[in-house]
């Protein structure tokens, strides 16, 4: 499982029908592509079902890719398609769905500028490392990650979690680069607000957090 | 956070374009990818409001947590190893890779 395999030298592979193809091509996706379904499902058996779905359909595909370049965007648009496709209604995942108005009016982790009242924000990125390092926090941050929008959770998922830059989350989903901004945006403003809620609810608050997101 | 005298004055009026562009952008700035016009007014409001700073940094807070996801693995499901050649050899049956 190594990673040192070229994309340049898994297409190779695959044109010439050698048999090292599709362990070359599993070798350097394969993690990933798992974790992303996992992720973009919530649930394992859900994730794993992806992931397998995705295997069969790029590497039946994969000859048809013409430049290496495209390889990583191409696979994740098959992936991310075969995770939208599972989170429709009917779904297993899909009661985990929230509009977005509903998030913002049950939480207040959307702020509202302006009005009467001042919204004061508490700095918890202050706090010690080896507490915004904790698992369990990175636990909180993926478990809330399930309660965005699929269309937000899907650009949160490939621009912060797998890395991808603006440009090929574009390309993945065949949006806009400016529909990745605010979609990216407006997942982080989300989900920085529920971490503000863990961290108050874990008692952090009293290690750095001083202010009115205490919950 | 005490200092309230940093407060009211840089709240975005929801009138004021400039303020309200820049908290909508504020994760393009973040990233690196905002026009400068829209850096230079996140700079502004960020040295007049404690609040809005704070904001600023748990945002870039949070984008840094998913980053450690990513070397860490799905938290509430188990991506190992095993797991991982099971689905594999399900899928290499499938093709008739085996």
């Amino acid at each position: 499982m190594g990673t040192a395999t070229s994309d340049t030298d898994i297409l190779e592979a695959v044109r010439k029908g050698e048999d090292r193809a599709f362990d070359l091509f599993v070798g350097k996706y394969g993690r990933r592509l798992l974790a992303f379904g996992i992720r973009m499902c919530g649930h394992r058996q859900d994730g794993e079902d992806v992931f397998q779905e995705t295997l069969i359909k790029a590497y039946q595909g994969l000859a048809k890719v013409e430049s290496p370049k495209a390889l990583k965007t191409w696979l994740f648009r098959v992936a991310s398609n075969h995770c939208l496709m599972r989170r429709r209604p009917g779904s297993r995942a899909a009661s985990r769905e929230l509009p977005m108005d509903d998030v913002r009016g049950k939480e207040s982790n959307v702020i509202e500028w302006g009005g009467d009242s001042e919204p004061e924000i508490a700095d918890w990125s202050q706090l010690p490392e080896e507490i915004l390092r904790r698992g369990e926090l990175r636990a909180a941050l993926e478990r809330a990650t399930l309660d965005l929008p699929s269309d937000q959770r899907v650009v949160f998922v490939l621009r912060d979690v797998e890395g991808l830059s603006t440009k090929e989350t574009a390309a993945v989903l065949e949006i806009k680069e400016s529909a990745v901004k605010m979609r990216l945006h407006r997942a982080r403003m989300t989900l920085r607000g529920k971490l503000s809620h863990f961290l108050g609810a874990i008692g952090a608050a009293g290690e750095g957090m001083s202010t009115h997101e205490r919950h | 956070m005490s200092d309230t005298s940093e407060r009211p004055s840089v709240m975005p009026d929801p009138d004021d374009q400039a303020c309200r562009e820049a908290f909508e952008r504020l994760s393009e700035v973040l990233d690196g990818e905002a026009p400068e016009r829209i850096c230079e007014k996140v700079e502004e409001m960020m040295s007049k409001c404690a609040s809005f700073r704070a904001l600023c940094n748990t945002l870039e807070a949070t984008r840094n947590i998913a980053r450690d996801c990513r070397e860490s693995g799905p938290a509430f499901a188990s991506a190992d190893e095993q797991r991982l050649e099971h689905c594999v050899e399900e899928v290499r049956r499938k093709l008739g890779l085996d």
